[in-house]
């Protein structure tokens, strides 16, 4: 398996044109901290937001004493404050995302979209959180912010799990919602090859007010295999074996098939105003990131 | 049906080992993959083949046996009884002769077309159906006697070509009907001609017609000869006919040593002859071959008698001895004529031992003394004196029957010649091997005398040709010089040429020093069309069977293994 470095993930020129983009943030969220995104509480930012009538307790200094002069009454000024951002990152560790036809696992390729957009949301001082997932929850990195902290990330990132499990969305999900209880951004990185299905996880996950992306990861082999003859096809996850005798019909329906699961998974994210994109291992990491992200209406 | 190589069948044991074969070719190659989800759901959606698929597995293992059984079916050489029954022995009659050369229409011989139905034939022979070929040209010919293996019978009609000559079909169906005497069994003769045969033989009889285009012209004749009156000329009689149906307009064309002589214009209607003279030609040199040569400038069918060849055989002088105390007209006529290379002799000078070194020995007025007939060798002129017995003398003797048929009179004429007078002679009977005759009479009175004893010849003029007008006469050089040729044996009518036969081609050949003619000259070959062709269309045309059944069934086995590896290739079949 490939190690992923940080001279395999980017190189410093790279890092500079990530630093040039944002993250796309589709609602404004409550933070603690200043950050460079607006969220909906109003604060101290030299941004006007609004006027309400003055109450007792309000700061003096916030009374707009123009208005008082015409109108005669007291209102304070409203400024929107600007607030930090959670972005967290589910990165799917089951065995299935271990198989490789060629380079890149799809893990491999799930870790550096990973390391690629944690960078972006700590230049943009934004609060990252990593988990791996399987049949549950698997690890977990705690808050990070700042630029300084994405080494911690690529170390997270470069310890694998050792055992891969099956895969269950529903149950990954479910523990990191109840973990997870301030919203934000929610990266779900996956084949979503998951039997149980989709659909009630990203739900689950929307559930929890949190803007969730789904980046589905495929390989090319997978999506159109060209092995034939009379073959015995094992399993990674589960090692259950299935013969079949793969003739052209059959690797025609095969791909009809998978074509007709992407299908699905983005006409379903899309109903659900969930971001959705979908990349397969042998594309170039940068034009990934820049170019199928963008298109995903993930970055800007 | 029978099996010609039963131990074949032994390989059917390898049917288990297909099976076998094929329950391990089942054994199927593992490989990894993400997931199933998408195989499962692409395999239910096939699952209403499940019963096809089923279905595919028995399909494969029974065209594997299926495959089997027909390459053991074709080592086995299955012959169906019916083809055993009806031509356990087979002659084929092959006609080589000169009008299978004629073309048809597409350019092939009836040759041709026969051979290759004779080489269909061929590829049945077995144990079981063995054949023979008789090839027919000049006279009828086994080229290969009844065998069961293709391969010789192959072989001779691969190297089997037309002949040029004239034949009789009748002869080959005689020798084919021999041949199938000393069989057992069917018995039949297939017959590869161009029409059919004059007489019905004893045997079952197949007969393939190969007809071809009928417009031919021939050269039907072409011949040399020298003329008498000049030996050394030879004038050239050439004969035209056309045999076809509509009229010839063409030329024929004479060439001398390879050189163009003269050409003619010829335009026959059908059926015609045309009849063709080319006079004065010198007779070649010592080192010239005198090869002569006819050729009709027409696109017919049969070109074989198109061309036609003779030669003009070279001038050698005879050696010829006059033993004479002096005759002048005897002396300067012999001089004059070049054929002839006289020496002059005494009688004294003369022996009988010097006879048989000349082509001919005249005696003018002199009788050897120990002359015998029995025992004397070479040929002789006797003139005024003859050995035979003389009668009295006969004043002013009349010429009364003179034999134009006769070498030594021919063209000799002889009427109103004034002779003194001449002894009478009669023939004599035929004595020690000698035959005789009298071409020059007078009534009862032979005044010339021929003998022949098989190539040794005599001649004995009665009278002294001084006591006559004779020598002064157009006749006198005539006899004298056919009587010299003739006891010579010059025939003027010898051709140097051969009919065609079994090893020769028309053309030249050459035999010791002399060159021969070799040509067809059959009208029965030039003849393509014949009274007996329009049966032809109603004989029933035997349809040529092609290959034994063992090749179909290794064809079939061959097809079969080619489409089930195109089916196993787009996995239809394991």
């Amino acid at each position: 398996m490939i190690a992923v470095t940080d001279a395999s993930l980017f190189d410093s020129a790279f890092l500079a044109k990530l630093e040039q983009l944002h993250l796309l943030a589709r609602r404004l969220f409550r933070g603690e901290q200043r950050a460079e995104r607006r969220s909906r509480q109003l604060g101290s930012s030299l941004e006007f937001a609004d006027y309400r009538e003055y109450s007792a307790g309000d700061e003096l200094r916030a009374i707009d004493w123009p208005a008082y002069a015409r109108l005669e009454r007291l209102f304070v000024k409203l400024y929107e404050q600007e607030q930090d951002l959670a972005v967290s990152f589910l990165v799917d560790t089951s065995a299935s995302m271990r198989w490789r036809s060629a380079g890149f696992s799809k893990f491999d390729t799930a870790r550096r979209i990973t390391a690629a957009l944690a960078y972006i949301a700590l230049a943009n001082l934004d609060r990252v959180s990593v988990h791996f997932f399987a049949a549950g929850l698997v690890s977990e990195l705690g808050v990070m912010r700042g630029k300084a902290q994405f080494h911690s990330i690529l170390d997270f990132l470069r310890d694998t799990p050792p055992d891969a499990k099956p895969t269950s969305l529903l149950a990954s999900a479910r523990a990191f919602s109840q973990r997870q209880k301030r919203s934000g951004i929610v990266f779900l990185l996956s084949d979503f090859f998951d039997p149980a299905g989709y659909e009630e996880p990203l739900a689950l996950l929307q559930h929890g007010q949190h803007d969730v992306h789904a980046i589905q990861i495929l390989d090319p082999a997978e999506l159109a295999p060209t092995e034939t003859g009379d073959l015995r096809l094992l399993e990674i996850e589960t090692g259950a074996g299935l013969e079949i005798t793969a003739n052209e019909a059959v690797l025609k329906r095969y791909r009809e098939e998978i074509a007709a699961h992407n299908t699905a998974l983005e006409s379903y994210c899309h109903k659900r105003a969930i971001g959705h994109a979908s990349v397969t291992c042998d594309l170039p990491f940068e034009d990934v990131v820049l170019k199928t992200l963008r298109d995903g209406a993930m970055l800007k | 049906m029978t099996f010609l190589s039963p131990w074949a069948l032994w390989f059917l044991a390898g049917v288990p080992v297909v099976v076998a074969l094929y329950f391990l070719r089942l054994k199927r190659r593992a490989i990894t993959v993400s997931t199933h989800l998408f195989w499962q759901r692409a395999l239910q959606q096939t699952s209403r083949n499940a019963f096809f698929q089923r279905l595919r597995h028995l399909f494969s293992l029974l065209l594997h046996v299926l495959i089997l059984l027909l390459f053991v079916g074709a080592l086995a050489r299955p012959v169906l009884d019916h083809f055993i029954h009806e031509g356990a022995s087979v002659v084929l009659i092959l006609d080589s002769r000169a009008r299978m050369q004629a073309t048809s229409a597409d350019g092939t011989t009836r040759f041709a077309r026969a051979l290759a139905a004779a080489t269909s034939y061929a590829r049945e022979a077995n144990d079981a159906r063995q054949f023979a070929i008789i090839k027919v040209d000049a006279a009828p010919s086994v080229v290969v006697p009844f065998t069961g293996d293709e391969k010789p019978l192959l072989d001779a009609l691969a190297s089997a070509q037309p002949s040029d000559a004239a034949g009789e079909m009748d002869g080959a169906l005689n020798l084919a009907s021999a041949l199938l005497d000393a069989r057992k069994g069917a018995r039949r003769i297939i017959l590869l001609s161009d029409r059919a045969p004059s007489v019905e033989p004893r045997f079952p009889l197949t007969t393939h017609a190969f007809p071809s285009s009928t417009e031919n012209a021939a050269i039907t004749r072409f011949a040399t000869r020298p003329l008498p009156a000049n030996p050394e000329t030879s004038e050239v009689l050439l004969e035209v006919r056309n045999f076809g149906k509509s009229p010839v307009r063409t030329n024929v064309e004479l060439t001398y040593d390879g050189k163009p002589l003269d050409v003619k214009p010829i335009a026959l209607a059908p059926g015609a002859t045309s009849l063709t003279v080319f006079p004065a030609l010198t007779k070649p040199s010592r080192t010239a071959r005198g090869w002569l040569t006819a050729r009709l400038d027409a696109a017919d069918a049969l070109g074989v008698d198109n061309t036609a060849f003779a030669t003009l055989p070279p001038v050698r002088a005879k050696r010829v001895l006059l033993i004479s105390k002096g005759s002048f007209f005897l002396e300067k006529m012999l001089e004059a004529d070049a054929t002839v290379k006289f020496e002059l002799l005494t009688p004294d000078a003369y022996s009988p031992a010097l006879g048989a070194k000349f082509a001919a020995v005249i005696f003018d007025g002199i009788v050897p003394p120990a002359f015998d007939l029995a025992k004397a060798e070479g040929n002789f002129l006797f003139i005024k004196s003859t050995p035979f017995p003389a009668g009295a003398i006969v004043d002013q003797p009349l010429v009364t029957d003179v034999d134009a048929a006769h070498p030594t009179t021919r063209n000799v004429s002889l009427q109103n010649v004034t002779i003194l007078h001449a002894p009478t002679l009669a023939v004599p009977p035929p004595a020690d091997g000698w035959t005789f005759a009298a071409p020059l009479r007078s009534f009862d009175n032979a005044l010339l005398i021929t003998g022949q004893r098989r190539t040794q010849r005599l001649a004995a003029l009665a009278f002294d040709v001084t006591d006559s007008d004779l020598p002064l006469r157009v006749a006198f050089p005539l006899l004298i010089s056919n009587t010299v040729h003739w006891l010579a044996g010059d025939e003027p009518d010898a051709l140097p040429s051969l009919p065609a036969g079994q090893t020769l081609r028309n053309g030249f050949h050459q035999v010791g020093d002399a060159w021969l003619a070799v040509n067809t000259f059959s009208a029965a070959e030039s003849a393509l069309q014949t009274s007996a062709e329009t049966s032809l269309a109603n004989l029933p045309s035997t349809p040529l069977t092609g290959w034994p059944l063992w090749q179909w069934l290794a064809l079939a086995a061959f097809a079969l293994l080619v489409g089930e590896w195109w089916l196993h290739h787009q996995r239809r079949t394991e």
